[in-house]
């Protein structure tokens, strides 16, 4: 067998080694109700004034301005989950869960759980 | 620093570089070297927008197959639900789906990287040695192609499905040799085309049928004289296009049925200048602020690559390559050159007409550059055997290729560490509920067995207005107080529930509705987009199961096209078997005859506001106006918001009753202005009729409802409304040949305030 197979399978065997080996998993989080509470208040507090300005952002556009609101919430779920030193999938589940069971918030209107459906935008 | 000059005329470094084993040694080496950054994090998911999405595809493929053990028919994780095989970004569908199944979707993610890479780069030296390059120059030019600005700006992105480019040289040296008469080789180009097809995106496989047809025709041309061969060209065109059809069949056969019921609604005229095009192929794809810096700057190829590939401009045996060079420059281009260019022509086909950024066409001229590069070298090499500055030349051009790699891999590296990453998502095993969810953050969702209602794709993906993410339980009656529904079984082709009814009612499934839904009870209906089933009274199990017939035709066409296809490379012969081709395509064709599923309605085109935009006349309350645009173009009516109804700053909307009564320009711009006095508080001009439909596209006589939406100005008192229409192609006023209630000004109507509102009006 030609050396050159040999060197292609041992870095191929690097590339796998390096692959399955690269840190993935983030710290274990604590399930904290309170916490999780908390999260969906501070995701929630003002959904109905930021629906508003991506409503005046894209007049008639019910998705477009559902989808800029959701740019603007998955915004303050990166920058929640780094302050609180949770993951970014901790905050989004507090945020459903919250929706389904109808926490308290202190939104001034009652959340949305339907989006419109996908219309992309003709020209980006 | 440069070889020494006499080393590269020696006979060794181009034997190397033609052994098989010491070449694909040294492109794993590069590729590995290249791919490095993106292994070392290949347990981290990406947060781009368009990578979230993008891999929660393939996630939630591998996670049917793994944790269900079904086939990746149908994702319920997003948008509501939506056919797996159909929809055109996924890449599951292709071999390298083996590395998402055994090692994850993430880590499965970076090594396919790689393999694209490696596949890349021997493909392109493949390609660049068939098109008549040395093996040296083929060597040291394959990263010019292989790690290009596209492939070096995907991994940012997430646009993990444009590696499928990667496949284009190989389909096309393969092609080139069934040409010659090598059936294996015919054989060999289909799997390639179908694998292109079923790595998904948009653009590879349109752009690989161009490059197809473009080497048919240029050996056409090359064998004018030779009937024979000419006629042997032809049936090998004709056996891999029906062989790839067929081994593509159960993603291509999905992916039509998607496009036709849901087709891309595209507008613009994007464009750049030569200038522009040029400086694209030589400046660094750059990241900044989490994106580009500029979207269209990601076809680097180098400043090395381009000056050596001039070189090889020179060489006669690139020559057939060079209309390739234009087209695909001038491709790119786009609408800069006006409606009469490449890209502009190529819209006007279907699958084409999808296309929305030409400067991806800069991609077929990175592989020609490559080419190019190889060949410049090749005519270094001749030279040097006899003039001594050559030899200087030889090892500059060298050099300078692998300096330009090494800059090709430093922009690799640079925009990998420009992603910004986040640990993948736990898995929490639970029933399966949608949520309303973030499609910028999708990849998040189906792992905690929830689904996104929230959703993006670059269609309009057939979503429900009746999905909801706070559902007590997502399979329920349409009236509650008829009986009860248990869930039994769930996964994602499949819902088992035991349902009791006191009478006859409907069970409604919080999912989109698809004609491949099937029950053993009862009748699937299709309830406002959602999935339903009309049940009758009484104690049932009820199955329902996911089974597209598009997805069991394909599946049986795509199986006999490989076995065949294996057939064929094993017997290397062309001879009258080979019609055996029809053999898969027929299969299809019966498969798909003899099952029974409700054909699927194109739904009917809505505005963004959801309204719908064909109607059979206009609103009893809109403003009759009668003027006529050109020869076909009637503007009915208008329909305007009472001026006692404005707020400033407030949404408002117009809505325009157009008609087509004869011929009408296929680009049309319908130019929408608010007036007051003389001042123009708001400029509403726009390409399609409520932002889904050309003129040109539109059914004659059928009035189409324009609403235009605006934000009411701050200054506005009575606002005139203004009407043009300009030939988008041309650029010139459509004339008004008839102004009915409104009145001409130049090339425009204008509609004063009593007309345009109503309640005023009255």
């Amino acid at each position: 067998m030609a050396r050159g197979w040999l060197v292609t399978a041992a870095l191929v065997l690097v590339a796998v080694a390096r692959a399955v080996t690269a840190s993935g998993a983030g710290p274990a989080e604590r399930d904290d109700p309170a916490v999780r509470a908390a999260i969906f208040q501070q995701m929630t507090a003002d959904e109905a004034a930021v629906r508003a300005d991506a409503a005046r952002a894209f007049p008639g556009d019910p998705w477009s301005a559902d989808d800029d609101f959701h740019n603007h919430e998955q915004r303050r779920a990166r920058a929640l989950a780094a302050r609180l030193h949770v993951s970014i999938g901790t905050v989004l589940a507090a945020v459903d869960e919250g929706l389904r069971e109808h926490w308290p918030h202190s939104n001034p209107a009652p959340l949305t759980a339907t989006v419109p459906p996908c219309h992309p935008r003709p020209v980006y | 620093m440069p070889p020494a000059p006499g080393v590269l005329t020696r006979r060794w470094p181009a034997r190397l570089a033609a052994r098989p084993d010491v070449r694909l040694a040294a492109f794993t080496l590069f590729a590995l070297a290249v791919a490095w950054p993106v292994l070392a994090t290949a347990g981290m998911i990406n947060l781009f927008r368009d990578a979230q999405v993008l891999f929660a595809y393939e996630r939630d493929a591998a996670w049917s197959v793994l944790h269900f053990g079904s086939l990746p028919l149908w994702d319920p994780y997003y948008c509501g639900g939506l056919y797996a095989l159909g929809t055109p970004q996924s890449r599951f569908a292709s071999p390298t789906f083996l590395l998402s199944l055994l090692f994850g979707p993430a880590r499965g993610e970076a090594l396919t990287i790689l393999a694209m890479l490696i596949v890349g780069l021997e493909g392109t030296f493949q390609y660049a040695r068939s098109r008549g390059a040395g093996a040296l120059g083929a060597l040291l030019a394959a990263p010019i192609f292989a790690v290009s600005g596209v492939f070096i700006a995907s991994p940012f992105l997430g646009w993990t499905n444009f590696f499928g480019f990667e496949l284009l040289p190989w389909a096309l040296v393969l092609l080139r040799r069934a040409w010659r008469g090598d059936a294996a080789s015919a054989a060999g180009a289909a799997l390639f085309l179908a694998w292109i097809v079923g790595f998904g995106g948009t653009y590879a496989a349109p752009m690989a049928a161009l490059l197809c047809l473009y080497e048919l025709g240029a050996w056409l041309l090359s064998r004018r004289r030779d009937g024979r061969e000419r006629l042997r060209a032809v049936a090998a065109a004709a056996f891999v296009a029906a062989l790839a059809l067929g081994v593509a069949a159960v993603r291509l056969a999905p992916l039509l049925e998607t496009l036709r019921l849901a087709p891309r609604v595209i507008a613009g005229r994007p464009g750049m200048s030569a200038g522009e095009a040029l400086r694209v192929l030589i400046s660094p794809v750059a990241v900044k602020n989490g994106n580009l810096v500029w979207s269209k700057q990601m076809y680097v190829v180098g400043g090395g690559a381009l000056a050596v590939a001039l070189v090889g401009f020179v060489r006669r045996r690139f020559w057939p390559l060079i209309p390739m060079v234009a087209a695909g420059f001038c491709a790119a281009l786009g609408y800069t050159l006006g409606s009469a260019g490449p890209f502009a022509l190529m819209k006007r086909l279907p699958v084409y007409d999808a296309l929305r950024y030409p400067e991806r066409y800069l991609i077929v001229v990175a592989l020609a550059l490559a080419v190019a590069a190889a060949h410049g070298m090749r005519l270094f090499e001749v030279l040097a055997r006899r003039r001594r500055w050559a030899r200087a030349a030889l090892a500059l051009g060298a050099a300078a290729l692998l300096v330009n790699a090494g800059f090709l891999l430093n922009d690799f590296h640079a925009v990998a560490a420009g992603r910004v990453l986040a640990p993948a998502p736990a898995v929490v095993a639970r029933p399966f509920k949608q949520a309303r969810g973030n499609r910028w953050l999708a990849a998040f969702y189906a792992p905690m067995s929830r689904g996104s209602l929230s959703c993006w794709d670059a269609y309009p993906v057939p979503m429900s207005p009746l999905l909801r993410g706070d559902l007590p339980a997502e399979e329920y009656l349409l009236d509650p107080t008829a009986g009860t529904v248990h869930r039994r079984a769930w996964a994602p082709n499949r819902i088992d529930l035991d349902v009791t009814l006191a009478r006859p009612t409907t069970l409604l499934v919080n999912q989109n509705h698809h004609t491949g839904w099937r029950s053993n009870v009862g009748q699937v209906e299709d309830h406002d987009g959602l999935l339903a089933v009309a049940l009758p009274a009484g104690t049932q199990h009820v199955q329902l199961r996911f089974r597209p017939r598009s997805a069991i035709a394909g599946a049986v066409a795509s199986l006999l096209a490989v076995i065949l296809a294996v057939w064929v490379i094993r017997r290397r012969r062309w001879d009258g078997r080979l019609v055996l081709v029809a053999l898969p395509l027929a299969a299809f064709a019966i498969v798909a005859g003899a099952i029974r599923e409700p054909s699927a309605s194109r739904p009917p085109l809505r505005a963004p506001s959801g309204e719908p935009v064909i109607a059979a006349r206009p609103a009893d309350d809109a403003i009759r106006v009668g003027a006529r645009f050109g020869e076909g173009i009637v503007l009915d009516a208008v329909r305007a918001p009472a001026a006692a109804s404005l707020v400033p700053g407030a949404p408002g909307a117009l809505e325009l009753d157009w008609r087509v009564a004869g011929a009408a320009p296929r680009d049309v711009q319908i130019l929408v202005s608010l007036r007051s006095g003389g001042t123009i508080l708001a400029e509403l001009n726009h390409e399609l009729v409520s932002a889904a439909l050309r003129f040109g596209d539109a059914p004659a006589g059928a009035t189409l409802r324009d609403i235009v939406p605006f934000v009411v100005p701050r200054a506005a008192g009575a606002l005139d409304v203004w009407i043009g229409l300009r030939d988008a192609q041309s650029g010139r006023p459509v004339p008004i040949v008839a102004t009915g209630q409104a009145a001409r000004v130049g090339a425009m109507l204008r509609l004063p305030s009593e007309l345009s509102s109503p309640t005023d009006a009255r």
